[in-house]
């Protein structure tokens, strides 16, 4: 599919140069995506842990916001 | 001064009927059978028994009767009586016929102008450029035409106003540009179009309103140009977020070495209503001393319906001037969405 920038206002249709570097920038950014994704998920499965263990310590729900903002 | 009394006909000379005398002092005045009214007894040449009469004091006139002063007889003769209209009078001109030869200079008043009449073309010619205005004595008064860039501006009570330098300071708006059809990527370049992206201007700031990508789940990007948009840079980026999603989560993402600038800490959705919207401030993008900074906020609909704001900075390594700044999405275009640049200036 051909693509095009907007410069200055102006629409123009990328070079053969252009499309192939932005073929390059989106692999790379799939890859930026699933990293982003995995480190949230690993993030909120961490927070989900320690929310959990101060659980067991007997914190009631409210005083773990308190502590962790979340 | 007006006129005392009745108002001459102007340029009227007229020769009554005859009149057969009697013993009576007093006769009808009639032109054509029809009763005529002298304005004054000076305004009458009459002639009794082949004597020019003393207006007056031989004769006076009451409407359209002449009184003599005392009874005529039958053996009188009133030879003629000539009544003269305004002899001073020019009478009613004809149309087109008197030029300003004929008026007094400077002798036309207000009265004699009427409302509107003034045109543009009427004026007298000045600078092009200037303004009138009134000095101090209330007198018009011509401003101007001052220079490029100047604005108009108060001198306060008693003065003209003048143009005088614009003030220093404040926001100009350079370029918005409009996007509602695939577009991979939103340029900002220095040079074109109106856009200036230098030391003329202390930073920039961008407003990105409902940027909204074709793809679902995509992460907002930035890069930066040093070459006026011929290119831009791979590398050397780094970029950190501090971010918080609806239902309570932390989005807290960074890099030290990345290929762009990750401006949100989620990934944007491409539902109707998912969208991301920003403001981006460009820190002095011609310092040579150190790294380019930016620095934003982002609210952002995530492609879960989230809704994530974002505090977040971004930066190059590059001390070269940034003359141009990327905006697109990690993959896929931007369907729509607006992005306006404004400089801004410290004094």
């Amino acid at each position: 599919m051909t693509r095009y920038k907007n410069v200055n206002g102006v629409r123009i249709q990328f070079t053969a140069e252009e499309e192939t570097i932005r073929d390059a920038e989106e692999a790379e950014a799939v890859i930026r995506i699933q990293n982003k994704a995995d480190a949230q998920i690993a993030a909120d499965a961490k927070k989900a842990s320690g929310k959990q263990k101060l659980k067991n310590l007997g914190l009631d729900d409210d005083e773990i916001k308190e502590l962790t903002g979340a | 001064m007006a006129y005392i009394g009745k108002i001459p006909l102007a340029g009227a000379f007229r020769k009554c009927d005859a009149i057969t005398t009697s013993s009576t002092a007093t006769y009808n005045l009639t032109v054509s059978s029809v009763a005529v009214s002298p304005e004054s007894a000076n305004n009458c040449i009459v002639s009794l028994n082949g004597v020019i009469q003393a207006p007056t004091s031989a004769y006076t006139i009451a409407g359209s009767t002449i009184v003599f002063n005392s009874s005529l007889t039958s053996a009188d003769v009133v030879d003629f009586i000539l009544i003269l209209g305004d002899v001073l009078s020019i009478g009613t001109p004809s149309d087109d016929s008197i030029n300003s030869n004929h008026y007094v200079d400077g002798s036309i008043d207000t009265a004699h102008i009427a409302d509107d009449q003034i045109t543009l073309a009427k004026m007298a010619a000045g600078t092009d450029g200037q303004i009138i205005t009134y000095d101090a004595s209330g007198n018009p008064a011509a401003v101007g035409p001052g220079s490029d860039g100047q604005v108009l501006t108060s001198t306060g009570a008693g003065s003209p106003p003048a143009f005088e330098a614009a003030p220093g300071g404040g926001f100009t708006h350079l370029k918005t540009t409009t996007i509602s059809s695939g577009t991979a990527t939103v340029d900002f370049s220095h040079g074109s179009g109106g856009v200036v992206f230098d030391s003329t201007y202390n930073a920039y700031l961008f407003i990105l309103s409902d940027v909204h990508p074709a793809n679902d789940g995509i992460p907002f990007e930035l890069t930066f140009s040093t070459d006026a948009g011929s290119s831009y840079l791979s590398s050397g980026y780094a970029y950190a977020h501090k971010g918080r999603r609806s239902g309570g989560a932390d989005m807290n993402h960074n890099s030290a070495s990345d290929s762009v600038i990750d401006c949100t800490s989620n990934n944007i959705g491409n539902g109707v209503v998912e969208t991301v919207s920003m403001q981006l401030w460009f820190h002095k993008p011609s310092n040579a001393d150190g790294h380019k900074l930016v620095s934003m906020h982002s609210a952002m609909i995530d492609n879960d319906g989230h809704y994530v704001a974002t505090v977040s900075m971004g930066s190059n390594s590059s001390t070269s001037a940034i003359t141009g700044v990327r905006f697109k999405f990690g993959t896929g275009n931007i369907d729509r969405g607006s992005f306006t640049m404004f400089g801004v200036k410290n004094s």
